[in-house]
């Protein structure tokens, strides 16, 4: 599933149509500002909120607006959108990767840097798609020491962050600066996984320079992108089960969404494009590909090189978390690293058996949880059992299906329990 | 990109969408291979017996799951490997002379009733072979304590018998009854006369304790009547010469019991020198007699690394086991070299290797979190240790299994992993 990485990330163009979902992140979703037949151009502003948690919405390419309805979204319902066609001059791609001239970290001030991100309505790029100017929001309260970047891929498979680590090192590093300066902390680190040594060397060279930031090489295991993983492996620290990383005074960036930070901030351009593995056997061409947000998946796929005859199941993002679409008239969002193309022979998996006890979901969750426990509370209905035993706690990575020898869906029951405890109130 | 490929369904499902390729039954199957060493010494040993005895167990188990689901109209699952294991933990861990059809019993409570009847695998509370053994031993003791010699040392033994000798006992027996129990009456009867049969190494570890014990409980009462009889003698206001006669008495009486104590702790040192090492070469290599399969310590540590290298188990139950019953059997031999057996030889003896790595280890009645499991392990070999220097019976694999099976629902709930960044806090 390497070979997504050897090359260079290919810039594509949209389609005839771009959908941009006034909800792409994960807060209050926006409100339109343009009106039907009216002319946008690339970076416009489309949609905005006046919420606190949120983030406002852009046009990634010159055309004019087709219609404002509500449209297929990724999440599996119909989210309101802004349904674009693509007009002359299209999707004008920047240098994406470069920063433009030398970067002057002094120029640049806590509120400016804040205004910016905000403006740019950049959210997490890792996945989650949390608006990141309210993490660089400060709280006196809770005074930041850290920034981390993550630069460990958040699910095997994908290779969108290695790759943008090689090819726009020096923006990534010039977006950790920023953030660092914005929330106050006193160091940045970038946590590498130890299987990626050419990033690990490459960004070695763009920190040089900077005296409060440093390269940290982490084990290469999944799921150690994930955040309480991250910054539990990087600063020995641990984020209560229900808190923040600012709880213990860290603030995570991903590579990605730093680097769209320096872009911002240095050259006002909104969070309108951005990097996508496409993976899978199901795929003719798997890669890289940098595109604009909005771009239609079946689009991205079809100018990417298109399915197989073998491709069964499209996930939107990696092959542990991603969920799963039956459609492909769906945007990409701010938020979507990956697209993995899955046939059958590489999912396909036999009949549950008894649990025999074995305790490989024990041994493998990296929140320390009794997988099998759990579930098995679950599958008695008794959801007072599985509250005791800190169903809430699961981040739903997976790994217990993954080793479960018995093939039991362990996480499918827990998902369950935790749609059971949340109507229980 | 084609019409039909746009036209295509696309397969939904929640994630994960990755697996590895492992199955419960793969991980029964690689049990089983871990056990063809032992299996191996078991036949070279004791050829057919143990033939017999292992096959008894394997048809019987598989037809007794097979039942089982059929009667209760449930999935097959006679063929998932896990019957196999119990198969073969129990046929390994029977005397070889069993009788074939006390083996089919043993293998039918140990699958029937302790297994099926708790819900299939996975379900069960007790290690199954160890029910099936405890149930034999219950029922047929003699037989179930009854160790016949290894093919090598009874072919040495049998060329110092005469061939009348051979031919008395074999007619003792013929005319003693059934054709089943000819064998065992063999092995017993011969085993009272010639020594075609004898005392496993913890037997003999067990009796030259006993013996130690009770020649020094004979000295300890010896000199403290001798002393009573001193003591009468000088309340009863004596003096002069019949005083020092009674003191001489006392003093002859404590001589003779130090002496007597002496002897006996140089004899049984005599045979406990003359026997350490190769009790301990015999107990590792396994020209032992003992259960079918328990003779050989080596072949289950082989056994046993071959299931920690691919991950079939971890190294939390074994190393428990042998690091409780390390210690406990260092500290009684350096106590008390004389009365005790060597560490080394305690692990090698009896079934603790393959406790240690195939029986403690059953996942479905260990517990599930790597503090319990590890306690678990120490739990198991500290009783087998107590049961072997101070119990009853020479041997404690069996109950010290059975007793921490009992412990693992408690264990499970106190040794339950904190979740990182602490639990739930519920509204």
């Amino acid at each position: 599933m390497t070979e997504a990485l050897q090359c260079m990330a290919v810039e594509l163009e949209a389609g005839a149509t771009v959908v941009v979902p006034m909800s792409q992140h994960i807060g209050a979703p926006c409100k339109p500002v343009v009106e039907k037949g009216q002319e946008v151009t690339v970076g416009q502003v489309v949609g905005e909120s006046e919420a606190f948690v949120s983030a406002p919405v852009h046009s990634p390419v010159n055309g004019v607006v087709a219609k404002i309805a509500d449209m297929p979204h990724p999440n599996g319902s119909k989210v309101q959108s802004v349904v674009i066609t693509v007009g002359q001059g299209g999707h004008k791609t920047s240098q994406w990767q470069k920063l433009p001239d030398k970067f002057e970290l002094d120029k640049y001030e806590y509120e400016q840097i804040e205004k910016a991100v905000n403006a740019a309505g950049i959210v997490g790029m890792g996945g989650a798609a949390f608006p990141t100017a309210v993490k660089l929001a400060r709280n006196p309260q809770k005074p930041v020491t850290t920034v981390l970047l993550n630069g460990c891929e958040c699910e095997p498979y994908l290779t969108s962050d290695h790759r943008l680590m090689l090819e726009a090192a020096d923006s990534i590093v010039a977006g950790l600066a920023l953030v660092v300066k914005a929330t106050g902390a006193s160091k940045g680190v970038i946590g590498i996984e130890d299987n990626k040594p050419d990033a690990i060397e490459v960004m070695l060279k763009a920190i040089e320079g900077y005296d409060n930031l440093q390269i940290a090489s982490c084990k290469t295991k999944y799921p150690q992108g994930a955040e309480r993983q991250l910054v539990n492996a990087l600063t020995k620290r641990v984020v209560p089960t229900g808190g923040l990383p600012l709880d213990v005074g860290v603030v995570v960036c991903n590579v990605g969404t730093a680097a769209a930070i320096a872009w911002a901030v240095t050259q006002g351009r909104a969070l309108t494009e951005r990097i996508v593995t496409l993976t899978g056997k199901g795929l003719n061409n798997p890669g890289n590909f940098v595109v604009p947000v909005g771009m239609l998946l079946s689009d991205l796929i079809e100018f990417s090189g298109g399915l197989n005859d073998e491709a069964e199941k499209v996930l939107l993002g990696g092959p542990m978390m991603g969920p799963t679409t039956s459609r492909l008239d769906i945007p990409i969002l701010k938020g979507t690293s990956g697209i993995t193309v899955m046939t059958a022979a590489e999912y396909l998996k036999a009949e549950p058996t008894a649990c025999i006890r074995c305790s490989r979901c024990v041994d493998v969750c990296p929140l320390n949880l009794v997988p099998t426990k759990i579930a098995h509370a679950v599958k008695a209905r008794n959801i007072e059992m599985a509250k005791e035993n800190d169903i809430m706690a699961c981040c739903d990575c997976g790994c217990c299906v993954f080793i479960c020898p018995s093939q039991i869906p362990l996480l499918q029951y827990i998902r369950t329990g935790k749609i059971a405890v949340r109507q229980m109130g | 990109m084609t019409e039909e490929v746009k036209e295509k369904m696309f397969v939904v499902s929640s994630s994960p969408h990755l697996v590895e390729p492992s199955s419960s039954k793969r991980v029964m199957y690689e049990v089983c291979i871990g056990m063809i060493p032992a299996i191996g010494v078991a036949l070279y040993h004791f050829r057919e017996r143990a033939l017999i005895v292992l096959l008894s167990c394997i048809v019987s188990a598989i037809a007794t799951e097979y039942i089982f689901n059929a009667v209760r109209k449930k999935a097959k699952t006679h063929f998932d490997g896990s019957a196999l294991v119990t198969a073969i933990i129990l046929g390994l861990s029977l005397p070889a002379t069993l009788v074939w059809w006390k083996c089919v019993l043993g293998t039918f409570v140990a699958i029937g009733i302790a297994k099926m009847l708790f819900g299939g695998l996975g379900s069960n509370i007790f290690n199954p072979a160890m029910v099936g053994r405890a149930f034999l031993m219950a029922a047929f003791g003699s037989a179930m304590t009854t160790w016949v010699f290894t093919a090598d040392q009874d072919k040495a033994e049998r060329a110092l018998w005469s061939q009348e000798q051979i031919s008395q006992t074999v007619q003792l027996c013929a005319a003693d009854g059934s054709e089943e129990s000819a064998v065992e009456e063999v092995a017993v009867v011969s085993g009272a006369t010639l020594p075609l049969t004898g005392a496993t190494l913890l037997k003999e570890d067990d009796s030259l304790r006993k013996a130690y014990k009770k020649s020094k409980r004979a000295h300890d009462t010896a000199i403290a009547e001798a002393r009573a009889v001193l003591h009468d003698a000088e309340e009863s206001g004596i003096v002069g010469e019949e005083l020092a006669v009674a003191q001489e008495v006392y003093r002859v009486a404590e001589h003779a019991a130090e002496d007597a104590y002496d002897a006996t702790k140089k004899e049984l040192k005599k045979e406990r020198d003359s026997k350490s090492y190769k009790d301990t070469i015999s107990t590792l290599m396994g020209s032992e007699r003992g259960s079918a399969g328990e003779t050989s310590a080596i072949a289950w540590l082989i056994g046993g690394l071959f299931l920690l290298v691919r991950r079939t188990i971890t190294w939390r139950i074994p190393l428990g086991v042998l690091l409780s019953s390390g210690v406990i059997a260092l500290i009684a031999w350096w106590v008390n070299p004389i009365a005790n057996m060597n560490p080394i030889a305690h692990w090698g003896a009896g079934g603790l290797m393959m406790c240690a790595f195939f029986i403690a280890t059953d996942p479905v009645t260990c517990p599930l979190s790597r503090k319990g499991r590890f306690i678990f392990g120490l739990g198991v070999g500290a009783l087998i240790m107590i049961i072997r220097l101070f119990g009853a019976l020479p041997e404690g694999v069996m109950y010290a299994v059975l007793i921490m099976n009992m412990l693992t629902p408690l264990l499970d709930r106190c040794t339950r992993p904190m979740p990182l960044g602490g639990h739930v806090k519920n509204a």
